[in-house]
């Protein structure tokens, strides 16, 4: 198409000639507004889905879920559900970063003029950015897909509920929001990086928060979360905390409008559109901030205090199992090294065993008993104190409920079998001895049925040398009996609180002892064990007189460094008293 | 010696630097604390060590911003060393975070009861030593790499996410958080990981010819070739 | 020069800008029609000003303006001169990490292209016009500064603007593509107005109908290339030697000194001026004022 009228043809060039299909006439385009953030949406989400920054959170987040969620101890949903989210809040930093940086892609990449140029404006551009945030769901959903299946897979206890996921794909949302109301503004990439942190901290130190206002924070990591022993409703208050989420995405996203919006009555709709979401937020916080009913933490406190009067019990042989219902699919895990323990007894004990769970909530948390008297808030506290476990007893063994690893459980299984060992040789395996309050396990000091007892641990479970090797000479601890220092033996899962409390206290001479039985043939030992069964459960039977049996040397305990008894002038250190009978 | 430029260069060093970023991330962490300080004196438990490494985190967001070579192009066309400039830099940032250390340092102090005593604090600070020096090796390979043009925005969270990983990993968190480490093993490893970190940081900063010499030796060991040496003398 | 606002394509009266103590347009009276226009000037003449002005990136502190009939000043009118609007600012900076083909698909649906299909049709007819097929998938990052330039030239060109505002659109271009760019602007469909500037004044001759010459912001020259190369007749002779009193004088291929000045000397061989002899010309007066 040649150019009409009196100008003359550009010189140097030919005419524009016949080829003019290859221009054809321009289409008119009227697109409406919501057209253009459609299409622009979908290129946002599209480089969204594939940040870089985004699939690194996704990484992140997957690592923070398995840490939290999987490994430690054996899975429930109703605590994993909140714990997915850990992993979520780290999806959302990234996001939020992601999302800063294309909110400020134009001015950082110095397209901002050619930009002003362009009929779609920045508010468009803004809208298409908050619609685009949509890209982040798919990193979001297979961080709680893959959370779920791998759940299942360490065998997770309970029902999942859908509150909590959903709540942490809205978390990543809001933080997306977030991003693009500070990339607005900030197109420096610190910006985001800072917010991003801003928004970790809270999440990283919500232990320190003793208010119950920390329900008002992303994401918190409440204390007991993994402790109760069940679903408890409103504990954490997902379903809010979600509706709270969905708000500040809406106000982030509107803050963002705010800042690209020119004409007045815009404004005003969007200062409209804050308030209800703020409104909104402000509901959904109180709602959060509602106490737990009364009725629901006086049944909690009952099921702590009385565990006997909701556990379903399993009697196999002279052992009775009680489990809170929710935990019985770990009946079989618990069983296993009990067995391994009563098989290789002589003859079945007379005695029953019971193997009981008790759970250990700490009613003076505010997080949990918010908004209730504190005369009620002590009366649940000094009910819970009489709780089973904390008191001595020579035939029950207490778990801690939500403590049992899922995998690699290779130190609860010990402390489990080495407890049903206890039992079976008459030590108590719960001594009631607490860290810290004073009370000290009795120590069986210089008998037999101590080695005895970690030998058949040590056979049930078949755990390796080089896990229960004692401390080298120089890093050994001792107790004191009678003012003598007798040196003892860290046994794997001591201080892992499987258990809620300790039996007696193993000494390293026994353990040795022990060691250099399982060094023997298994038929010899318990040939000799077998011949004078009594004899080895008496407390008075020394380890030398078994040694002796087996036909071994007794092994000698390295010294500990320094003088024996403590330093004169020093306060005399708590004796701790000798196994009795 | 290259660095002696660096004291005629100290004027374009500091007017380069991108003090914005980092003064930002440090009073972020500052006033994080300072928070953090307030909800510990209302709740009652002093704040700790480890809320001194949490708020660090914003200044070492900043930190990713500082190890840039400034027009890297011309830099590298001119006879001082392009990595003059920004080692000058980061000596200054050095010095910047040292200054918030000692604040964080300072309102922990002010929040512990009287005659509380805080544990020492040299392995902290070997800690938060090695965490700058990762970040700052995060920022020099950055700067050469295809997103040197977002700078600290990938160096920050690639830095940090060295630095969660190692936390979270078992067996490297046996070796450089005490407990289990000790006090001393701990600062060791800290001090170990920042010298290495160093060494990758001037590594990234030198001078891109170094591969084309390396190939040059490559090449001649392939033939069989020695060095040409100078000519030997003549003999008459 | 008195400008009726609405008979013209583009056009302004009273066109005034300042950046502080700077005044970059001074009263600048335009009358642009559907062709090439040229505008010359020195460095901080005010060209990339007016044309971002023209381009409704910035307003002008006074003057009215008028861009394809329509006022900028209303907002309405104002998006409705941004959809027939392609603008290449003179520093054009880029997503480093988008592809060519997805940064041009996303400038089309900022000019509200947004039929699918349609705007795949323009991405790849703006593509072929610059010769950038064979680099759609490349990202941006990757590319040399020439063919950096030719995707601005591209995203100019998205949607078949009525008005083409281009600043220095051929720097960084090698001469075969400068000489396409001249083929490109020439057969461009629905005689849109173009506006460009630039340094080099033998484009300007080639292929502008019109040429605007701005000097400290103001307009100083405004008529064909030929008028402008005519104000330079009889002032633009050759030598063997150099003439100290010519404004501008240089050494040739062909090792002879060609002057430019108001008085030459008797008897001298004069040479055809150019349009870039008259726009030195009239740098120079300016300059002497």
């Amino acid at each position: 198409m040649t150019a009409a009228g009196p100008r003359p043809a550009a010189a140097g060039t030919g005419a524009a000639g016949p080829d003019d299909d290859r221009w054809p006439d321009p289409a008119r385009r009227r697109s409406t507004a919501a057209g253009t953030v459609a299409s622009l949406a979908r290129v946002e989400a599209g480089l969204l889905t594939r940040s870089v920054v985004v699939l690194a959170g996704l990484v992140a987040g997957g690592a923070m879920v398995y840490h939290f969620a999987i490994a430690p101890t054996r899975p429930a949903w109703w605590a994993a559900t909140w714990q997915i989210g850990y992993g979520q809040q780290i999806l959302a930093l990234a996001v939020l970063v992601a999302a800063q940086l294309a909110a400020g892609r134009a001015r950082r990449d110095k397209l901002s003029e050619l930009y002003r140029s362009f009929p779609a404006t920045a508010r468009t551009r803004v809208a298409a950015q908050l619609l685009g945030l949509a890209g982040a769901l798919p990193a979001s959903l297979v961080l709680v897909g893959g959370a779920a299946i791998g759940l299942e897979l360490s065998g997770v206890l309970g029902r999942p509920g859908y509150a909590a996921p959903a709540a942490g794909v809205l978390l990543v949302i809001a933080a997306g929001a977030i991003g693009i109301a500070v990339g607005t503004r900030f197109a420096h990439p610190l910006a985001g990086v800072l917010a991003a942190v801003a928004l970790l901290v809270p999440f990283s130190q919500s232990n320190r928060f003793t208010d119950p206002f920390i329900w008002l924070f992303p994401w918190v990591a409440p204390d007991q979360l993994g402790w109760v022993p069940g679903q408890l409703a409103g504990y954490p208050p997902a379903a809010a905390h979600a509706v709270m989420l969905a708000a500040a995405a809406g106000l982030a996203g509107l803050v963002a409008l705010a800042l690209t919006a020119g004409r007045r009555r815009f404004r005003l709709g969007l200062a409209v559109a804050a308030a209800a979401a703020l409104a909104v937020a402000g509901v959904a916080g109180a709602v959060q901030l509602r106490p737990i009913p009364a009725a629901d933490l006086a049944r909690l406190a009952a099921e702590v205090a009385d565990p006997a009067s909701v556990q379903h019990c399993t009697t196999t042989g002279p052992v009775r199992y009680c489990l809170y219902p929710a935990f019985r699919a770990e009946l079989p895990a618990l069983q296993a090294p009990v067995r391994g323990v009563l098989a290789r007894l002589p003859q079945p004990p007379a005695r029953l065993l019971t193997i009981r769970q008790a759970a250990q909530v700490d009613f003076t948390d505010p997080v949990l008993t918010h908004g209730h008297p504190a005369a009620l808030r002590a009366r649940w506290a000094r009910e819970v104190a009489r709780a089973p476990g904390s008191a001595s007893s020579s035939s029950a063994i207490y778990l801690i409920a939500g403590r049992w690893p899922a995998s690699g459980a290779g130190a609860a299984r010990f402390s489990l079998a080495l407890a049903a060992a206890e039992w079976a040789v008459g030590l108590p395996p719960t001594a009631g001895a607490v860290y810290g309050d004073g009370r000290a396990q009795c120590v069986p000091l210089n008998q037999a049925r101590e080695a005895v007892a970690i030998w058949l641990a040590i056979r049930a479970t078949g755990a390796p040398a080089s896990e229960l090797a004692p401390a080298g000479p120089g890093r050994q601890s001792a107790v004191y009996v009678g003012g003598t220092p007798v040196v003892i033996w860290n046994y794997p899962g001591e201080g892992a609180s499987y258990l809620t409390s300790l039996g007696p206290q193993p000494t390293q001479a026994g353990y040795l002892l022990a060691e250099a039985m399982t060094q023997l043939p298994a038929r010899r030992v318990s040939r000799v064990l077998d011949g004078a069964w009594s004899t080895w459960l008496n407390d008075r039977t020394s380890q030398a007189r078994l040694a002796a049996a087996l036909g071994i040397p007794l092994p000698r305990v390295p010294a500990l460094p320094g003088e024996a008894g403590p330093p004169p002038g020093a306060n005399p250190v708590p004796s701790s008293p000798v196994c009795g009978p | 010696m290259p660095l002696r430029r660096l004291p005629a260069l100290a004027r374009h060093v500091s007017r380069t630097m991108p003090w914005g970023p980092l003064l930002a991330g440090c009073l972020a962490g500052l006033v994080l604390l300072a928070v953090l300080a307030y909800v510990a004196d209302h709740s009652r438990t002093p704040l700790s060590l480890a809320q001194v490494r949490v708020t660090f985190l914003p200044a070492l967001a900043g930190l990713a911003f500082v190890a840039r070579a400034p027009v890297r192009p011309l830099a590298l066309a001119a006879p001082a060393p392009a990595w003059v400039t920004p080692a000058g830099q980061l000596l200054l940032a050095i010095t910047v975070l040292a200054v918030t250390v000692a604040a964080q340092l300072g309102l922990v102090a002010h929040t512990s009861p009287p005659g509380h005593a805080l544990p020492a604090i040299y392995p902290l600070l070997a800690q938060l030593t090695g965490w700058a020096a990762l970040v700052a090796a995060a920022a020099a390979i950055c700067d050469r790499g295809r997103y040197a043009d977002l700078g600290g925005a990938v160096a920050g969270p690639a830095g940090l996410v060295v630095i969660g990983a190692g936390w979270f990993t078992p067996r490297v968190s046996a070796l450089l958080v005490a407990p289990p480490a000790t006090d001393l093993g701990a600062t060791v490893a800290w001090y170990v990981i920042t010298a290495a970190a160093l060494a990758v940081t001037a590594s990234a900063q030198r001078d891109p010819w170094h591969r084309y010499r390396l190939g040059r030796r490559c090449q001649r060991r392939a033939r069989g070739q020695r060095r040409p040496g100078p000519p030997a003398p003549e003999v008459s | 020069m008195t400008v009726n606002l609405h008979t013209s394509a583009v056009s302004a009266a009273g066109l005034s800008r300042s950046y502080g103590a700077t005044r970059a347009l001074d009263r600048v009276d335009l009358a642009l029609e559907p062709g090439i226009t040229g505008l010359l000037g020195p460095n901080g003449a005010g060209k990339t000003t007016l044309l971002s002005v023209l381009a409704t990136v910035s307003e002008p502190d006074a003057g009215d303006v008028t861009l394809l009939g329509l006022d900028p000043r209303d907002p309405a009118q104002r998006v409705e001169i941004r959809r027939r609007l392609g603008y290449l600012p003179q520093e054009l900076g880029f997503h480093r990490h988008f592809t060519v083909a997805a940064f041009l698909d996303y400038v089309a649906i900022l000019k509200e292209i947004t039929g699918r299909r349609e705007r795949a049709a323009e991405v790849a007819r703006v593509l072929a016009a610059t010769g950038l097929e064979s680099y759609a998938r490349r990202r941006i990052r990757t590319l040399s500064g020439g063919m950096r330039q030719r995707t601005g030239i591209a995203q100019a060109l998205l949607g078949q603007p009525g008005l083409l505002v281009l600043d220095e659109p051929t720097a960084g271009l090698d001469p075969e593509q400068r000489l396409r760019f001249r083929e490109l602007l020439s057969s461009l469909p629905g005689d849109p107005v173009i506006v460009l500037s630039t340094h080099q004044a033998d484009d300007i001759a080639a292929i502008c109908a019109h040429v605007v010459v701005l000097l400290q912001g103001q307009v100083r020259f405004a008529g064909a290339p030929a008028e402008l190369a005519a104000t330079a007749a009889g002032k633009v002779w050759t030598a063997d030697g150099r003439y100290g009193r010519a404004h501008l004088s240089w050494r040739g291929s062909d090792g002879r000194w060609r002057h430019i000045g108001d008085h030459p000397p008797e008897g001298v061989e004069l040479d055809r001026p150019t349009v870039e002899d008259g726009y030195l010309l009239l740098s120079h007066a300016a300059g002497s004022r």
